[in-house]
């Protein structure tokens, strides 16, 4: 299977089918919800012609950021998962190896705790600023050996986030979103301050060729003529910067990071030229999904409050993630 | 009357090692174009470290490596790779990557990042996979293939460089005989045809006196012999490098030095 997907004519199919899913899973989402609304509505809303101005409120402001942000943040984690794979050329790493999503949790704890009127836009400020500064000191302390350093890094401020949540609990209902990873409530302003990261992913794809030549391990790298110090220091500068966006629009959500680059691998090989983008479609694909889950789940949930939002996103992609990793990792084995 | 040489790689002052650890103190060695070197010497004597140091994988700890006559720093690296290619042992074979790929990255050097974004399959790469007889096996994953097919794997990525100079780290490794016999001939076929460069790490003294041009026995960092094989591989030599007491004969076929432990 994989032999004939490497193909042009089976990349296109590929591109075909995601492309598809991609729409079913758009289209899901704009006609689910907790109010219903006739599908001729949904589409009348889309074109600026709904009969009600609730109706075009709910698919233009609620359902339509929900979904795009899902999307987008799918595609940067998947591409951050790719990169940090990439460098410590082990697959089981994934954007959290970097610590940047406790970096993010800790940022936002720290500001609902210090400053708790700065509110949703101070929240979104300080986790792109404590992702973005995980980064930097991850590249500081540890760049040699950044697997460790990452994932203890990670735990350090893990730490730190529970001991402020101990000491003052009143904004875990607010940081639950980043430290498990939620897309509900997305609002426009979300989508408006995500949607400009996504040119990261070009870039990302650039850097493939370096990638597949770095992935033959660092003396043969340099045989061929890279420079591991340059060309690792913007690999993780992408990284860290498609895991920031993605965090501070969807928190911390877990496995996507992980779980896209593995599919991708298993359908179209290692060569990150392919690789780069199907993960990002993949990433996509399966945040949008398992929101879709998410949300579904919340809905048929029996006596529970009707203001409930949802179960988060991140709680499904893990509980969904774990099992797909296990069985991905032993149909490697396998094969 | 011997024909003017031209020194293509040196050592000058070169100190060498991993990490604190010193291995190769000082050594000077420049190796003539055209010629076949093969470094050898037993185990932690320097001969991988000092080839590695060579080929600029690794930093020198002192002295300086010098690339047609000027230091090897003052080129970018990947100029360099265009120049001179290298075999490491410590090649890491990527997750599901197939032959075919693998070679393809020893195209990097000539065409570069940016047209190395569309996928290649150039007279290079399938010239590199006749060579090293691997066009049967070119669209296997290399993880599927045995440790002598993926030393093949790799030796065609470096011969896909077209480098005018080749540093081999124990090429022969993984190799069973026939394909030992088959590399060697391609290496001194390179250099006797195109007038390619190498240098490599060699184990098995017979096959280095056999196909080298010039022996360099290394022990504990410094070079104890050094010259055509009749004047290394000698029972002296043997004693003084590898503690291993033998009696050399010439060998049947072509009448080099070959030795036998006593």
């Amino acid at each position: 299977m994989r032999a004939a997907l490497r193909r042009p004519a089976g990349l296109s199919a590929l591109g075909a089918v995601a492309l598809l899913a991609g729409a079913v899973i758009v289209l899901a989402h704009l006609l689910t919800g907790r109010s219903s609304i006739p599908s001729a509505e949904v589409v009348a809303a889309l074109l600026g012609r709904a009969s009600e101005p609730a109706y075009t409120v709910v698919v233009l402001d609620h359902r339509l950021p929900r979904v795009l942000v899902g999307l987008a943040a799918g595609a940067l984690l998947a591409v951050a998962g790719v990169l940090v794979q990439a460098v410590v050329r082990n697959p089981l790493a994934e954007p959290s190896t970097t610590g940047v999503g406790a970096g993010a949790a800790l940022a936002v704890v720290a500001t609902l705790v210090l400053a708790p009127d700065l509110g949703q836009g101070g929240a979104y400020v300080a986790s792109l600023v404590g992702a973005l500064a995980t980064g930097a000191v991850l590249w500081a302390v540890g760049r040699r050996s950044f697997a460790v350093t990452g994932v203890l890094l990670g735990a350090v401020l893990a730490a730190v986030t529970s001991l402020l949540l101990v000491v003052d609990s009143a904004p875990l209902g607010t940081v639950l979103r980043w430290l498990v990873g939620s897309l509900n409530a997305r609002t426009p302003t979300d989508w408006a301050l995500l949607w400009p990261w996504l040119a990261l992913l070009p870039v990302a794809w650039a850097l493939a060729s370096r990638l597949n030549a770095w992935s033959l391990g660092e003396a043969a790298a340099v045989g061929l003529g890279l420079r591991p110090g340059p060309l690792l220091a913007v690999v993780l500068l992408v990284a860290v910067a498609c895991a920031a966006a993605a965090v501070a629009a969807a928190g911390a959500v877990a496995f996507v990071g992980l779980v896209a680059p593995h599919i991708g691998r298993l359908l179209v090989g290692a060569d990150h030229r392919v690789l780069v983008p199907v993960a990002a479609a993949l990433g996509a694909l399966l945040l949008s999904l398992a929101d879709l889950v998410a949300f579904s789940v919340s809905v048929q949930v029996p006596g529970l409050a009707t203001d409930v939002s949802g179960v988060p996103v991140g709680a499904v992609t893990a509980l969904i993630g774990a099992p797909v990793l296990v069985s991905l990792v032993r149909r490697e084995q396998r094969a | 009357m011997t024909p003017p040489t031209t020194t293509v790689l040196a050592g000058d002052g070169l100190a060498a090692g991993h990490g604190r650890t010193t291995v190769v103190p000082a050594l000077d060695l420049a190796v003539e174009a055209g010629t076949v070197t093969a470094l050898v010497g037993p185990n932690g004597s320097g001969k991988s470290t000092l080839l590695m140091t060579l080929a600029r994988v690794l930093p020198p700890r002192g002295g300086r490596v010098l690339l047609d006559g000027e230091p090897i720093t003052a080129r970018s690296s990947v100029e360099v790779a265009r120049r001179l290619g290298v075999l490491p042992q410590t090649a890491v074979v990527p997750a599901g990557a197939t032959v075919r790929e693998v070679v393809e990255q020893g195209r990097y050097p000539q065409l570069g990042p940016w047209a190395m974004m569309r996928r290649r399959d150039d007279s290079v790469m399938e010239r590199a996979l006749r060579l090293t007889g691997l066009l049967d096996l070119a669209d296997r994953r290399l993880d599927s293939l045995s440790g002598g097919e993926r030393q093949r794997a790799w030796i065609a990525m470096t011969l896909a460089q077209q480098t005018g100079i080749l540093l081999l780290d124990e090429p022969t490794t993984y190799l069973d005989v026939r394909h030992q016999i088959d590399l060697m001939r391609l290496v001194r076929g390179l250099c006797d045809e195109h007038g390619i460069t190498v240098v490599m790490v060699l184990h098995d003294l017979n096959q280095a006196a056999r196909y080298a041009d010039r022996l360099v026995a290394l022990r504990d960092g410094t070079v104890r012999a050094d010259g055509p094989p009749t004047a290394v591989l000698t029972p002296p030599v043997l004693r003084e490098v590898f503690d291993v007491d033998a009696v050399v004969v010439p060998d049947p076929v072509t009448g080099r030095p070959w030795f036998v432990a006593r």
